[in-house]
């Protein structure tokens, strides 16, 4: 019997690695991925807890679009748990019909079987349900509060860093950040919760990673929900992501909502002073 | 030569026993014209959209005694009544003092707004989304732009005020008779099809310039769903909080599945659904929607309906249809109209 829940972690992320790196294979000429609950993507708004005690190791993934499905993957649950938002359903799969892309997305095989394990129980925001003997809620996660850096985020959410390597910056752009001669710092207040965030604020992560080592700094802030805290109101942040720009300490403008499409060429514009 | 009575409007000709000069009649007349046309064109809009006046007042919290709707009745007529008076030349003291008492309020309220706004106090939208505190006009424009708008025309309307005269009865009763009709057509417009006169979202409205703030902080239909820039889409704004949207939820996720649209006709497009808050786990769990939400500044949405859920299609950029009642939307979606009402 396992006793130490850090080796059975490692036994879990093992047995899992192993079968991503080789089992896949062999799987899929037996089976292909299911033609609908294919291609989850990790999710970081929510949390798992088991038993009372939260597993920071769990990963959350969800069905971007089509049927609304919820797959759990923690040493902490005997098998991978399937919740159907909708149905209510809960449900488990064997861990072998599990599959990890490359592109870190996870489809479940079309020969998986489903083990109904009842029904979950929405109790304010935690999604509660039983599996196999064990009692687990899904919690939306604390927000990120004040000054990070970019590590904290892609930490914090994988839907960051998924859409920041998806992110191709105007090259031209990233060249005149490049050239910028002034101390330049660049405060991105954000909230954690806020969906236009998970959309732009990645791209500004790419930016960041493309002009390291250049004049420019980047940070980022994270601002409560409702943004009626002391920061938002101390310096003016009416939406997010807003980004602040300082050159030489000095306020020398903003990156407003419009400008998030594209933050490279609306920062090398807003330092050449256009 | 003039009479005070040819002068007390251009309508009327009753005899005065004072006769100020000419010019203080007519800059009198038209200060209390002004002052009327303004109140008049602000009676039309609310009798256009009455449960969106009624929700000002509810969150102005004016309502007291009263329900909010009963509140946003009473307040048509009044701003009718004296809006037509005055734009009639009536400028009576039985006018000009409700006048200065309906000023005093609409100032008093904007006024209350912006002192609150100053010492943080005043409520930021309703929402928990990104968009915090933007709204259409902030405190401070709005309670200027009234005082601007309301206060010099009032002060005029009392230049060269006619005294005594004939009893104006033609245009008191006519005046009896717009208030009457005002308020009957507030209390049923809310169920007439006035939706597209009602809203800024109509056919052939570019969604690039449906927009709320200003500079960098404007935020526009197109900003927040690029998407909307090309092709073809079926829009559906909603408020995850009503019955009316969430027992649409399965149709609009055969509907994002790939189901086709309304029958003969081409798929509306793919679909995208804009609330003003965004979707909580409870929501998530509960009705599953297969489709994404993207949230949206309350500030920009509100104009954009009467009553939610309200859908339109739009391609490239430009909407081609409305749909203002579930019937429609339902029917817009492909699903059966007769399951639900």
């Amino acid at each position: 019997m396992i006793r130490s829940r850090s080796l059975r972690s490692a036994l879990f992320l093992l047995t899992f690695g192993t079968f991503v790196g080789s089992g896949f294979a062999a799987a899929g000429a037996q089976a292909g991925p299911d033609a609908v609950l294919h291609g989850f993507e990790r999710l970081g708004d929510y949390q798992l807890v088991v038993g009372g005690k939260l597993q920071p190791a769990a990963e959350i993934y969800a069905l971007p679009s089509g049927v609304p499905a919820f797959l759990i993957l923690s040493s902490a649950l005997p098998s991978p748990v399937l919740l159907s938002p909708g149905e209510g359903s809960v449900q488990t799969v064997q861990l072998m019909k599990i599959v990890k892309r490359p592109n870190g997305t996870v489809d479940l095989m079309a020969d998986a079987a489903l083990s109904p394990q009842g029904k979950f129980e929405l109790v304010g925001e935690d999604v509660r349900f039983k599996t196999e003997g064990r009692t687990a809620a899904l919690q939306p996660r604390p927000s990120l509060l004040g000054l990070k850096k970019a590590v904290d985020l892609t930490n914090y959410n994988p839907e960051y860093a998924r859409r920041a390597k998806a992110y191709q910056p105007n090259a031209k752009s990233v060249q005149q950040l490049r050239k910028v001669t002034q101390p330049t710092r660049v405060r991105v207040y954000f909230g954690s919760w806020c969906p236009h965030c998970k959309e732009h604020v990645p791209l500004l992560l790419k930016v960041e990673e493309q002009i390291k080592g250049s004049k420019i700094q980047i940070e980022y802030y994270g601002l409560e929900k409702g943004l009626n805290d002391g920061a938002s109101k101390k310096f003016g942040i009416h939406a997010v992501p807003t980004g602040v720009v300082y050159s030489n300490g000095k306020e020398i403008g903003r990156l407003g909502t419009a400008d998030w499409t594209a933050p490279e060429t609306a920062l090398a514009s807003l330092l050449a002073g256009k | 030569m003039a009479t005070a009575g040819t002068l007390e409007s251009p309508i009327s000709a009753s005899a005065s026993a004072s006769v100020p000069g000419t010019w203080r009649r007519v800059l009198g007349y038209l200060g209390g014209a002004v002052l009327g046309l303004v109140l008049l064109l602000a009676a039309a809009t609310k009798a256009l959209d009455p449960l969106a006046f009624a929700e000002q007042i509810q969150a102005e919290g004016l309502n007291g005694l009263f329900s909010a709707s009963t509140v946003a009745l009473i307040g048509l007529g009044i701003e009718t009544a004296v809006g037509l008076a005055l734009l009639l030349g009536l400028r009576r003291l039985w006018v000009l003092i409700p006048s200065v008492l309906l000023v005093a309020f609409l100032v008093f309220l904007t006024g209350r707004t912006y002192v609150r706004s100053i010492h943080g106090e005043a409520p930021a939208a309703a929402s928990c989304g990104c968009f915090g505190n933007l709204v259409q006009r902030t405190p401070a424009e709005a309670f200027w732009q009234d005082l601007l708008l309301l206060v010099p025309p009032l002060g005029l309307a009392f230049v060269g005020r006619p005294r005594g005269g004939r009893f104006p009865g033609g245009r008191i009763a006519a005046v009896a008779l717009a208030t009457g009709a005002a308020v009957v057509f507030g209390a049923k417009a809310a169920d007439l099809p006035l939706d597209d006169l009602a809203t800024r979202l109509k056919p052939g409205v570019v969604t690039a310039k449906v927009c709320v703030g200003e500079g960098k902080d404007a935020i526009c239909l197109d900003t927040l769903v690029p998407d909307l820039a090309r092709e073809k889409h079926m829009v559906v704004l909603a408020d995850l909080d009503n019955p009316a949207f969430t027992g649409m939820v399965p149709d609009l996720n055969r509907y994002s599945q790939g189901a086709q649209g309304e029958a003969g006709q081409n798929d509306a497009g793919p679909l995208v659904v804009i609330s003003a808050t965004p979707p909580t786990t409870s929501f998530l769990f509960t009705f599953g929607p297969a489709f994404k939400i993207h949230d949206a500044p309350p500030a920009l949405l509100r104009p954009l309906y009467r009553r939610l859920p309200r859908a339109f299609s739009v391609r490239d950029g430009k909407v081609e249809r409305t749909y203002s009642t579930v019937q429609e939307i339902r029917q817009a979606l492909g699903a059966p109209v007769s399951a639900r009402p």
